[in-house]
């Protein structure tokens, strides 16, 4: 999911930090301050997650939990994720500082979509235990897809074959979604019970 | 039926710590070293798994394309080195992860001929001095070949062990990194209340 410096064309690195510089100012604006401490900790999930690796497909992939992230933090998501990906830069050495604004949109506009998406489904309170898990298992799934495919699009924009692109990320990335959908299904449903407020302040 | 959401948590949490120590593949990475004129390497995910089957673009100075090697089913590579330069060994696995490894001039044979000058042959210059007088008697030139690859045999391992704790993702970096996430919401705090 961490694509590296060298790979991508001058006209993609600047798009996707120009798309991240606005979803993180706008992320900023709506911050409200009571929910400071929540976007530090989801911040400091997704900086951990991506060390927990899953022997799965032909390269082994990491956690990324973006959808999870999106659906409790909205527009946050941005700087939780720009602030998270700058860190596992520095320390692990992960992706690079100019695809930092690629990184990030790919990640967290995904995630923000489908907080519009599953947020309001999420956030009512008549769901049933089974009916939220689904609804957040989609919901993670979606995600990945999508932050998978943003990253096929930014490769192939770049000049590389698209064929072999789908097959690499596409097939690895399968077992990945079915991982997030579970986790963020099964968060989702024990925040319900735990903390209900998170939730359907969603709406 | 009991909620079998309420146990999956503690679940997914333990196999996750099973997965911890695993592969991580955020990166590629690529090693060699050179023994004389022969360049051998692999390129592996730090942690686990060797790349095998793919490609390696090898570059000169300024970029100067030399050819290129394919790694094995172990995803080792060799390449015989013909000028004694800079060699580049550059692996983009077009899924967006992408490596690089330079073997400078200096680990090759000095018996391969410079890009630049006319080289200014080594051999000769050791055939002017005069062979030292040991019982075994083994010409200069018979010996470095051998120094050289008993060195490498003791100094690879070394080397490897090197590139691997580089690779390590320690405790304390994973700490500070949440410390630093913490610091910045303290940050955000006081920008929020002062404006």
């Amino acid at each position: 999911m961490h694509l590296a410096d060298g790979i991508l064309s001058t006209p993609m690195l600047l798009t996707g930090a120009t798309l991240s510089v606005v979803g993180i100012t706008i992320g900023l604006k709506k911050l409200q301050e009571e929910r400071i401490p929540q976007v530090a900790l989801l911040t400091s999930t997704f900086f951990v997650a991506s060390l927990i690796h899953l022997p799965l497909g032909p390269a082994s992939i990491h956690l990324v939990l973006n959808g999870l992230i999106g659906l409790l933090l909205g527009w946050a998501t941005f700087p939780a994720i720009l602030i998270a990906l700058f860190l596992q830069m520095m320390l692990f050495g992960f992706g690079g500082l100019t695809v930092l604004g690629i990184n990030t949109f790919n990640m967290a506009f995904p995630a923000l979509l489908c907080f519009y998406l599953f947020g309001p489904l999420i956030a009512k309170p008549t769901q049933t235990q089974t009916t939220l898990f689904c609804t957040s298992f989609v919901a993670g799934a979606l995600t990945i897809l999508l932050s998978s495919f943003l990253l096929t699009f930014s490769l192939w924009a770049s000049g590389q074959a698209y064929q072999q692109l789908t097959q690499l990320i596409f097939i690895a990335h399968l077992p990945l979604m079915v991982t997030e959908g579970l986790i963020t299904g099964t968060i989702v449903t024990f925040l319900r019970q735990v903390r209900p407020e998170l939730l359907s302040q969603l709406a | 039926m009991p909620h079998f959401h309420s146990y999956l948590p503690p679940l997914i949490f333990a196999f996750s710590f099973l997965w911890l120590p695993q592969a991580h593949a955020h990166k590629i990475k690529l090693f060699a070293t050179a023994q004389s004129n022969l360049i051998t390497g692999y390129a592996y995910y730090p942690g686990g798994g060797k790349i095998s089957n793919t490609t390696i673009q090898v570059s000169g100075p300024e970029g100067l394309s030399l050819g290129e090697t394919t790694t094995n089913d172990q995803g080792e590579f060799t390449y015989t080195a013909t000028s004694r330069m800079v060699h580049t060994f550059t692996l983009n696995t077009t899924d967006g992860h992408f490596a690089t490894y330079t073997i400078s001039a200096e680990e090759l044979s000095d018996t391969l001929p410079s890009p630049h000058s006319n080289s200014p042959d080594k051999t000769t210059l050791i055939e002017h001095t005069s062979p030292p007088a040991t019982p075994l008697s083994i010409s200069p030139q018979e010996l470095e070949p051998l120094l050289e690859k008993t060195l490498n045999r003791h100094i690879r391992p070394l080397r490897e062990q090197l590139e691997n704790y580089q690779e390590q993702i320690r405790l304390h970096d994973i700490l500070g990194g949440i410390g630093y996430i913490f610091g910045i919401m303290g940050l955000i705090f006081y920008w929020k209340k002062h404006k």
